[in-house]
């Protein structure tokens, strides 16, 4: 920049020019080129070839806030997963592995006592060191006996 | 390109924001509806630094190839003209210098020398041309760009890289010469 960049404001109100001589610029300076239909042909397939290049396939994009909610969510989903297909553990009076002590495990015991052999230690419930008549019947006890909220 | 399509094109009422998002997506349409709509006035700002209508037309598809590079992903931060001027100056000057490189006598490379600008001998028919001509090169863009181009004082001052208040001398000192010289002083009454 020199010294003749610099504009008294008040000269600002000079920067236009007069309409006659706005439009004699205008005719002496534009001139009109002819442009041959075969180089705008070029042009345009140039444009068609490059536009087509850049051209995105039209493909769904999850937004970048859903990451975390779909990580949080894979998460439980693993763990859940985990504990369905986790071997499960029964109390030892849970015979038939229903998930409850009741009656009916009184009765598997009875069934097996019947059928006689020998019969593995966990079945002694009542921890006398046999597995007999006791045993049934201290599961039946169990199955039977009320709760804190006293409902069976 | 006949007449018929160029008139349709340029019917294509969209902003140049909304064509070049178009073409963003890839719209060759959109292209040729922007193409229709600076391809005259690139052109004849391509033969004005030139002087050369062959050259012109070089400059005006290597600008508009230059353009069409930029995509996908081109953001427009100001007017399309400002981003263009530069890139069609710049080519012209390149295209200009290479044509004066194939020159081999100093008479044909006095005529690249002169100012594009036609600068008619002939009786006093384009004493304002002449004036124009007598401008710098850097007060007679400014005053074209504003006049001849229609862009404003702000406009002028991005496509060409320059302050706003460099503009502002500039054109007032190109007016100040029309004003004083007793060629073109009529116009200001």
């Amino acid at each position: 920049m020199n010294m003749q960049d610099n504009v008294p404001p008040e000269s600002e109100q000079n920067l236009e020019a007069p309409a006659e001589l706005a439009a004699a610029l205008k005719a002496s300076a534009r001139r009109k080129v002819f442009v041959p239909p075969t180089l705008d042909e070029a042009i345009l397939k140039a444009a068609r070839a490059q536009l087509r290049r850049g051209r995105k396939p039209n493909v769904f994009r999850w937004p970048r806030w859903i990451l975390w909610p779909a990580l949080a969510g894979g998460c439980a989903a693993v763990a859940l997963i985990a504990h369905l297909l986790a071997p499960r553990q029964f109390v030892r009076e849970d015979l038939n592995h229903d998930g409850k002590v009741d009656i009916l495990d009184s009765f598997a015991l009875a069934r097996e006592l019947k059928h006689g052999g020998s019969l593995p230690a966990f079945l002694d419930v009542n921890g006398d060191g046999v597995v007999d008549d006791r045993d049934v019947n201290a599961i039946a006890s169990q199955a039977v006996a009320l709760g804190k909220d006293n409902r069976l | 390109m006949d007449a018929q399509k160029d008139s349709e094109k340029s019917l294509d009422t969209r902003t140049d924001l909304e064509l070049i998002a178009a073409m963003n997506r890839g719209d060759d349409r959109a292209f040729e509806a922007l193409y229709v709509r600076y391809r005259d006035w690139a052109t004849s700002l391509a033969y004005r630094f030139t002087g050369d209508e062959s050259l012109a037309l070089d400059v005006l598809q290597e600008t508009f190839l230059y353009f069409l590079k930029k995509f996908p992903g081109f953001k427009l931060t100001a007017e399309l003209k400002t981003f263009l001027y530069p890139a069609v100056k710049n080519l012209s000057i390149a295209a200009r210098r290479k044509a004066e490189r194939h020159q081999s006598t100093e008479g044909e490379l006095a005529v690249l020398e002169n100012h594009p600008v036609e600068t008619s001998t002939t009786a006093s028919a384009d004493d304002l041309s002449v004036v124009v001509a007598s401008l710098s090169e850097e007060h007679r863009e400014v005053l074209l760009l504003r006049f001849v181009d229609g862009l404003n004082l702000g406009e002028i001052a991005e496509a060409m890289g320059i302050p706003l208040g460099t503009v502002k001398s500039r054109l007032h000192n190109a007016l100040t010469t029309l004003r004083k010289d007793p060629r073109t002083k009529t116009f200001f009454g």
